[in-house]
């Protein structure tokens, strides 16, 4: 390796390990009510509050569709039907796992355009059941 | 380099990168989802030293159109063209300058993969927060990198990248 490799690899990690220490960090506030978030940009914008076991189905206009499954302070995918099926391997998403999970508090289906994220406020959209 | 031994070149390492991309997909985890290490495309800096930046450019977008339509997944195309074309960009600029191995070029397009892709992401899910999952995946594509990079360099001392053959094989693309 020469000297400017170096400096490329010194660039790299500095760069990693900031963005690594910024990252969104564990809800330790259990006071506050969790929000399921659901984002389809330019379809679906909803926040649906975590305090009930259920399932919820969310369907879009070229036929793709996911279920989630929610339960108190916490939720996971269990049905899609994208080709990769990474959604379901991103596992549950609950209020204490959020700083050890790679993907934060979200799970995404790339193919579908979807992201699920769990948040503590609801946010400016209305909130509604599909 | 004649036009046939270049043809020649660029489908063999298409093949490769096609089979190392079928690999990948076997793999269990993957940091996130949708997107690889780009296994596949940090054999562009074998292309990028022995066939020049033009017939890279030409083996990555072929590569990566190819790969999408056998996995059966058109709709991560866009996805790895954003990696690639970052990736092979930033390659480009720096495979000629002095004080830079293999190494350290192979480094830069790993990482650059990875931040192509995820931008496309933070784009298209309109999600900012995307970017903190680049504080695992940069590493893992500087490893990536690292190792192509290696593997490049240990190649080139056998088969070396004159430069008059990049050169001529420039010539050749331009006509």
């Amino acid at each position: 390796m020469k000297r400017r490799d170096f400096i490329i690899l010194a660039i790299v990690l500095v760069a990693s390990l900031v963005l690594f220490l910024l990252r969104p960090k564990a809800i330790v506030d259990g006071t506050e009510t969790a929000y399921l978030h659901i984002s389809v940009p330019g379809q679906t914008d909803q926040w649906i509050p975590l305090t009930e076991e259920r399932e919820i189905r969310i369907e879009q206009d070229n036929g793709d569709y996911n279920v989630v499954e929610i339960f108190p302070g916490g939720f996971r995918m269990v049905e899609s039907n994208c080709p990769n099926q990474d959604c379901i391997k991103q596992g549950d998403v609950t209020v204490d796992n959020i700083g050890d999970r790679v993907l934060g508090n979200e799970i995404i289906c790339l193919p579908h355009k979807l992201v699920l994220s769990l948040e503590t406020e609801a946010g400016t959209a209305q909130e509604n059941d599909p | 380099m004649k036009r046939t031994q270049k043809l020649a070149f660029s489908a063999v390492l298409i093949s490769i990168m096609m089979v190392l991309g079928w690999l990948e997909s076997f793999l269990p985890v993957s940091p996130i989802p949708g997107i690889k290490l780009g296994l596949a495309n940090s054999v562009l800096i074998i292309a990028l030293y022995w066939l020049g930046i033009p017939a890279s450019f030409q083996i990555m977008i072929i590569k990566n159109v190819l790969l999408g339509l056998m996995m059966g997944n058109p709709m991560m195309i866009p996805y790895s063209l954003c990696g690639g074309f970052l990736s092979l960009t930033m390659m480009s600029l720096l495979y000629r300058r002095k004080g830079i191995s293999p190494i350290g070029v192979g480094i830069t397009g790993g990482v650059f993969h990875n931040i192509g892709q995820v931008a496309l992401a933070m784009i298209i899910l309109q999600t900012p927060s995307l970017i903190f999952y680049l504080g695992l995946l940069l590493p893992a594509g500087a490893a990536m990198g690292f190792i192509t990079g290696t593997v490049a360099k240990t190649l080139f001392k056998h088969f070396p990248p004159f430069q008059h053959i990049i050169k001529q094989s420039n010539i050749h693309m331009e006509e």
